[in-house]
């Protein structure tokens, strides 16, 4: 080598250094592209936001565990100063429900589904109507009640946690129940262990989130498919009571596999995604889908479920492959005050996300906070649907993509692993694998990319790192990382 | 010349071993004896008579009828199964030569003036027979009972009687009166002597040495700690890994960091404390085939083999878990091997074992030991039965069965020594200064005070001693005056001061030092003195020191004679002018944050004190006598000079003149009155740390949770009257009515919210959990209870009116019920309640009844209509129903749906006045 190249060579990477540096100053992050407020809760008010909903008036009505509803004046105005809080009702036991309908508000607490109409219309609930409590609380404060959106059959769909999270010691607990407007009740699954949240998606499907413990590995999104098991069979009791969804599955085999107990019967509904522990969160909890048409961003139709514990907002894609839902999970946005729990997203585009972290600790430090989370209408670089192949996986981005970086195989990592099915605590990652990725190769319109790959892993989580990867303008992804849910491969 | 230099360095080294012991005196040990009669004029009779009485003598030289009511021996150790407590080689060196072994000793020696030859004979043969008695095993010492059973024999009261066994500042201190310990390793094992501290008085039923009531393990550390020089030969075989498993890997295919050997199941045996895995081995020596059952505990995972089958398994991360199974063991050796994991976190792994005679304990003592390499030659290697039964015609024939019980099967063994009587003793005998046998090596001023006592019981057979004097000759048998002060004599010795601790210093001595017991019988209940004196007491929480136990036969006599002796003159106090819920309720306030905040330093069940934690006000009328109590809250340092608790009364002042008319004597039995519900009464305001009260101002509050009495699915409303109630959901009844304060939401809205929160205010009335109205087949069908549901009775919520007072709507069958409760104004502290209760219905129904209340004792009917039930409160029931009926404890009140425009609407009002 002589003295000029020499010269050169430190040259270029003296540049090259100054090149990445000032890059890394001006990424941009998720502030850019989803800033979040604080709503102004009044002073003296503890507001452990556990389910929000839109009323018809506009104002935001939002309750807490404690057993109050406010109201919020001008929810979507641009400065919190413009704000207004109202005390609607008080005194109910734990709510984690709230939906306006038919002229009342439909409120899940732990002890039953309330209507709560403001007769004289002076701005408070008067007539507290009953509309079911054919589930039974035993005094523990783990039997949790959370509830859906009235559908559009007018049910609401009330998920029940296990007594102590662990057993069923009284009717329902572990069960989902549609609740007709007229107080009707009909069990639906089985399998519940301790739900975070209950949500629909854009077709009218309904979903929750059950937490790591027994029988569940890890937290994990599940599909309240009519008749389905859900996985824990400590309410499975109950099946003696009600004939409405046939009789009860043979227990599952401790220590086995979601597909394997699957394959032997399947009744079990396979949780569609999971949030694979410590990497997504903790604790998952409120879902809402982003039925905006565009004005919360370009992730239409797509689910956003809470994590407690992180004090985040993940974001979900799924797809439905040989009759059941599966698909991706993205971390979306952290920073979130309080422990995120309830959401709720308003048709302009504005989503609330409330927070709690009496008794269950998060990194948001707040005992509690209420949050609107705004799209600033820039577009950020992301994945925006992650599908399954027959050879492997189709990913499509927000973004026109650098084809060099997308097609390098170097910029991507992928591996899989699942958990343990089993009766004791959680699980940790096992079975893993490291399929090869053989080719990237990147759609004409720059906007796609499909991945062939050697092992892809029935019922695996596939966890994928794309650090390589650059959008036109060479950013990196806002988030690199993804999490595929394969519990079915495609055949086609 | 070889042969005598070994003997010579043997002997330098048994003397170097013993001496520390001859140090002390030689002379028998009895604490009361050294503290109040070694300092007196010679000679002293009463002196002598505690002596004869604590050396036993009288077991021997039996008393006339007369005599032995007035002497009370103190029963000697309990001989039955000694083999399996006692080591024999202790047995062995403490009968040659008892003084020297334990100093203090109150055994004499039996064998004093015998040739040399016959005494290691004797003894040979009394070892055989009480080593035959039972069998012992070893476990091994762990270090961390050792350091917690430090703790304990410092701080709970065992340095009231026994020195401190190790040297503070390189000094060691032996205090006058001390009980001296022999080496207890070479006394008893692990096991053996966890047993005598758990239980001390089944093998000493003198109670001299009580029993602090050790609880769970604590037996075992104290034990610990006291045989913290005990080393055992390695039982074990050991290899260490390190590896991050989450359940057992297959150690075989796994190479070990390090391997040896190990006294019992030791987990750190390797450098790790997280991220590693052990697998022991060992060799069980079964001694009698037959069912064993085994327990494993581990944290994290672990494995047991038998002759490598897998027995027991405890797998994957978990806490300290236990698991155990029963399985049939043949006589002989069988391997055991025990593989162990721990991730992260705590560590942990205990094997345990029980069958054929053994109890629970380590499995250590079942597992092949190496014999050491020096074996103590007093040690025996095997019961030789034919020693044994001559031993066991010694033990009866020399005497020792007239002080030791032993049984040999169901017979206890009886004594054929003959001794004189205790009339005929003459003083020349085993406490003369050339004593004879039995040899007590007694001390001079001992023998002149037993020569003068027993000179005196032949003059005077019967000791007259007054209530007081046998208080005090108890006090000083038993040893209370180490701890106790009572009527200037005795409390804790100036050496020992420094052995009573707190962990609240702020309260002074009074926290430290147990209390002066002057006043005990006119202080304390009959029926608590009582009870502590049976079972020991632990009512002082910033006391480390332990009241023990001492055996009812030793001591229950006390609470008799504190009573008659300690007699106070009647006081009368003003008690009757008002009535017992405005005293409670009065009682209450004064008691918390708003009155004199008692709650600052005292505390009330489970609830701490704000400040200093001091004795629990809901014991104080089960412990105390209301005139003490009286005396002792106006002026505490009268009574108690060390004190720190201040007066409400100062000098007699009325601070709150205008509670209770002023009156101190009412002041003092409203608290009373409010503590005599003891864990029942509602908690004093201001106490709870979480506080979170609701207050009702000008509108209903209401609170829907979980409401002790009220069930799971309560409504609690606050009213602005000041009364408040809980309607049951599940129930469709109100199940709670109070007066004052509504509710602390703190339980619930603090934490995860476990538990039922009970009304926070006063004067509760609880009726029982079921519906108010049901429909009968007839006047005598059962009324309803249970799930509702399912017997055409459903919740329909409530509608809130004026002040947001809510209706309770719910439904039985196609009937609508709309049940508005409602205080009554004006009613003052204590407002009634009227209960409008609206009946409407479609059809016609006959059968429909309420019934009003069930009530605990009596329900009269009296001539106006109203119903006075258990004498406490009235009822009155008007509107659409006929004459209630009493049927036992229930008012069952029929109902009229009469025809009003084709539509049936009963109106009922159901009055409480509480």
């Amino acid at each position: 080598m002589n003295h000029k190249t020499k010269a050169l060579g430190i040259l270029f990477i003296v540049l090259c250094s100054c090149t990445v540096q000032a890059q890394d100053q001006t990424l941009p992050t998720e502030d850019d592209y989803y800033p979040l407020l604080q709503l102004p809760i009044p002073e003296g008010v503890v507001l452990e936001s556990s389910a929000i909903e839109m009323m018809p008036d506009g104002k935001l009505a939002v309750a807490s565990r404690r057993g109050d509803i406010y109201l919020v004046d001008h929810p979507l105005a641009k400065t919190a100063a413009e704000m207004e809080f109202s005390l609607y009702a008080s005194g109910l036991h734990e709510i984690l429900g709230l939906s306006f309908h038919d002229g009342g508000l439909f409120t899940t607490q732990r002890c039953e589904v309330t209507k709560i109409i403001d007769l004289d219309k002076n701005g408070t609930g008067d007539l507290f109507q009953t509309i079911s409590d054919s589930w039974e609380i035993s005094g523990d404060y783990h039997e949790y009640a959370f509830g859906s959106k009235v559908d559009h059959q007018g049910n609401t769909w009330v998920v029940l946690c296990l007594t102590g999270s662990f057993n069923s010691n009284v009717p329902y607990r572990g069960w989902c129940l549609r609740i007709g407007a007229d107080g009707k009740v009909t069990p639906t699954c089985s399998g519940i262990r301790s739900p975070g949240g209950i949500g629909t998606d854009h077709l009218g499907n309904t979903f929750y989130t059950d937490n790591q413990g027994p029988w569940n590995g890890t937290c994990g999104l599940k599909w309240l498919r009519p008749g389905s098991f859900q996985g824990h069979p400590g309410g499975n009791r109950w099946y003696d009571l009600t004939a409405a969804i046939g009789a009860r599955p043979a227990d599952p085999t401790s220590g086995s596999r979601i597909m394997t107990e699957y394959d032997k019967n399947p009744i079990l509904e396979p949780t569609a995604v999971l949030f694979p522990y410590n990497k997504m969160g903790k604790s998952a909890s409120g879902i809402i889908c982003d039925t905006s048409g565009g004005k919360f961003g370009p992730f239409k139709n797509q689910l956003f479920v809470g994590d407690q514990s992180y004090s985040t907002v993940m974001r979900v894609f799924l797809e439905k492959i040989d009759g059941h839902y599966q698909g991706v999970c993205f971390p979306f946005r952290e920073g979130f005050a309080s422990g995120s729990l309830s959401m709720q997203l308003d048709p302009s585009g504005a989503m609330f996300v409330g927070g709690t972290n009496r008794g269950w600790g998060s990194r948001g430090n707040r005992p509690f906070a209420l949050e609107r989370m705004n799209w600033s209408g820039n577009i950020p670089f992301e994945v925006h649907e992650m599908r399954a192949k027959p050879d492997g996986f189709e990913l499509t981005f927000t973004q026109p993509v650098d084809k060099q970086s997308v097609e390098d195989l170097k910029s991507y990592k992928i591996s899989t692993y699942t958990y343990i099915y089993q009766s004791s605590y959680g699980s940790p990652e096992v079975d893993h694998t490291e399929p090869s990725i053989k080719s990237a190769i990147v759609s004409s319109d720059a906007k796609s990319v499909h991945l062939t790959i050697d092992g892809l892993q029935r019922g695996h989580v596939h966890e994928l790192h794309m650090d390589g990867i650059r959008n036109s303008a060479n950013l990196p992804l806002l988030h690199k990382q993804a999490y595929y849910t394969l519990n079915f491969i495609p055949k086609k | 010349m070889k042969i005598t230099t070994s003997k010579l360095i043997a002997t330098c080294i048994v003397s170097i071993f013993i001496l520390p012991f001859i140090i002390q005196a030689a002379e028998p040990v009895v604490p009361g004896y050294e503290r109040f009669y070694s300092d007196l004029q010679r000679p002293s009779v009463p002196g002598g008579l505690l002596l004869l009485g604590e050396l036993n003598c009288i077991s021997c030289h039996e008393p006339d009828a007369e005599v032995s009511t007035s002497l009370h021996i103190k029963t000697a150790p309990n001989l039955d199964n000694v083999g399996s407590r006692v080591r024999s080689g202790f047995i062995r060196d403490f009968l040659s030569n008892p003084h020297q072994v334990k100093s203090g000793s109150t055994m004499p020696d039996m064998f004093a003036n015998m040739e040399a030859n016959e005494k290691q004979t004797v003894i040979d043969e009394l070892t055989h027979f009480l080593a035959s008695t039972g069998t012992m095993g070893d476990s091994p010492v762990k270090a961390d009972d050792v350091n917690k059973g430090r703790v304990l024999f410092n701080q709970i009261g065992c340095l009231a009687c026994h020195d401190p066994q190790e040297a503070t500042d390189g000094k060691t201190t032996a205090i006058s009166g001390s009980i001296a310990f022999p080496m207890l390793s070479h006394k008893y094992t692990l096991n053996s002597l966890t047993e005598f501290l758990a239980n001390p008085h089944t093998v000493r039923p003198a109670g001299r040495m009580p029993s602090l009531n050790l609880k769970g393990n604590e037996a075992r550390e104290v034990a610990s700690f006291l045989l913290r020089d005990l080393k055992l030969p390695d039982n074990l075989t050991f290899k260490y890994y390190e590896g991050n498993w989450a359940k057992l890997p297959e150690f075989a295919k796994l190479k070990p960091k390090l391997e040896g050997t190990v006294s019992g199941f030791d987990v750190l045996v390797g450098s790790k404390r997280e991220q590693f895995g052990i697998v022991f081995t060992g060799k069980m020596v079964i001694q009698k085939a037959g069912e064993y059952t085994i327990w494993l505990g581990s944290d994290d995972g672990s494995r047991l083999l038998i002759d490598g089958k897998p027995l027991i398994t405890v797998d994957e991360i978990h806490p300290h878990k236990v698991v155990s199974a029963k399985t049939h063991l043949t006589q002989g050796e069988h391997q055991l091997v025990v593989e162990y994991f721990e991730a992260g976190g705590q560590e942990s792994l205990q094997v345990e074992i029980a069958g054929q005679g053994l109890n629970k304990q380590p499995m250590d003592v079942v597992l092949y030991t190496p014999k050491p390499e020096k074996q103590n030659n007093t040690k025996l290697a095997a019961v030789d039965p034919q020693k044994a039964a001559r031993g066991a015609k010694r033990f009866t024939a020399l005497g020792c069965a007239d002080c030791h019980q032993l049984k040999q099967g169901d017979q206890i063994l009886a004594s054929t020594a003959d001794f004189r009587t205790l009339a005929l003793l003459k003083g020349d005998g085993c406490i003369s200064a050339n004593a004879t046998l039995p040899n007590y090596q007694l001390s001079n001023r001992q023998q002149q005070d037993l020569k003068a006592a027993i000179a005196y019981l032949h003059s005077e057979p019967e000791l007259k001693l007054t209530g007081s004097e046998q208080i005090d000759h108890t006090f000083v048998r038993m040893n209370c005056y180490t701890c106790h002060e009572r009527n200037k004599k005795g409390g804790v010795l100036e050496q020992r001061q420094a052995f009573f601790l707190t962990d609240q210093k702020e309260m002074g001595d009074e926290a430290r030092i147990p209390p002066p017991l002057s006043d005990t019988g006119e202080k304390l209940q009959p029926s608590w003195l009582k009870d502590l004196l049976a079972n020991g007491t632990k009512v002082r929480p910033y006391m480390f020191t332990r009241m023990p136990r001492f055996g009812e036969a030793n001591v229950a006599h006390l609470a008799a004679q504190f009573t008659e002796v300690d007699q106070a003159k009647p006081v009368n106090h003003q008690t009757d002018a008002f009535n017992d819920k405005t005293l409670k309720l009065t009682g209450r306030r004064l008691v918390g944050s708003k009155g004199f905040s008692c709650i600052k330093c005292h505390t009330f069940g489970n609830h701490k004190a704000t400040g200093v934690q001091s004795l629990d006000m809901t014991q104080m009328t089960k412990r105390l006598q209301y005139d003490w109590f009286h005396k002792y809250v106006q002026d505490p340092v009268a009574l108690r000079p060390l004190t720190r608790m201040p007066s409400a009364w100062p000098n007699g002042q009325v601070l709150l003149p205008q509670v209770l008319q002023g009156s101190i004597d009412q002041q003092i039995y409203s608290v009373w009155k409010y503590l005599d519900d003891g864990p029942k009464a509602s908690i004093p305001q201001g106490i709870s740390q979480n506080s979170e009260e609701l207050y009702v101002f000008d509108e209903a509050v209401i609170y829907r949770n979980f409401i002790e009495g009220a069930g799971p699915r309560a409504i609690g409303v606050g009213y602005p009257e000041t009364a408040n109630l809980a309607f049951d959901a599940n129930q469709m009844n109100i199940a709670l009515l109070w007066h004052g304060s509504f509710i602390d939401a703190g339980k619930h809205w603090n934490g995860r919210g476990q538990g039922f929160q009970p009304p926070l205010g006063d004067n509760v009335l609880s009726f029982q959990q079921a519906p108010v109205l049901a429909l009968l087949e007839s006047n005598d069908s059962k009324w309803p209870a249970g799930d509702l549901k399912k017997q055409g009775y459903r919740f329909l919520g409530y509608r809130l009116g004026d002040n947001r007072k809510p209706t309770f709507l719910y439904q039985l069958n196609k009937m609508r019920v709309f049940d508005f409760p409602n205080p009554d104004a004006d009613g003052g502290e204590f407002p009634a309640l009227t209960r409008t209760i609206t009946v409407s219905s479609d059809t016609e129904e006959h059968n429909l009844f309420i019934r009003a209340v069930v009530s605990e004792n009596s329900l009269v009917i009296n001539s106006d209509g109203t119903v006075t039930v258990d004498d406490q409160w009235i009822l009155t029931i008007t509107g659409n129903v006929e004459k209630p009926v009493i049927r036992g404890k229930e008012l069952i009140v029929p109902v009229d749906l009469s025809n009003k425009d084709k539509h049936h609407v009963a109106l009922i009002k159901i009055h409480y006045q509480w």
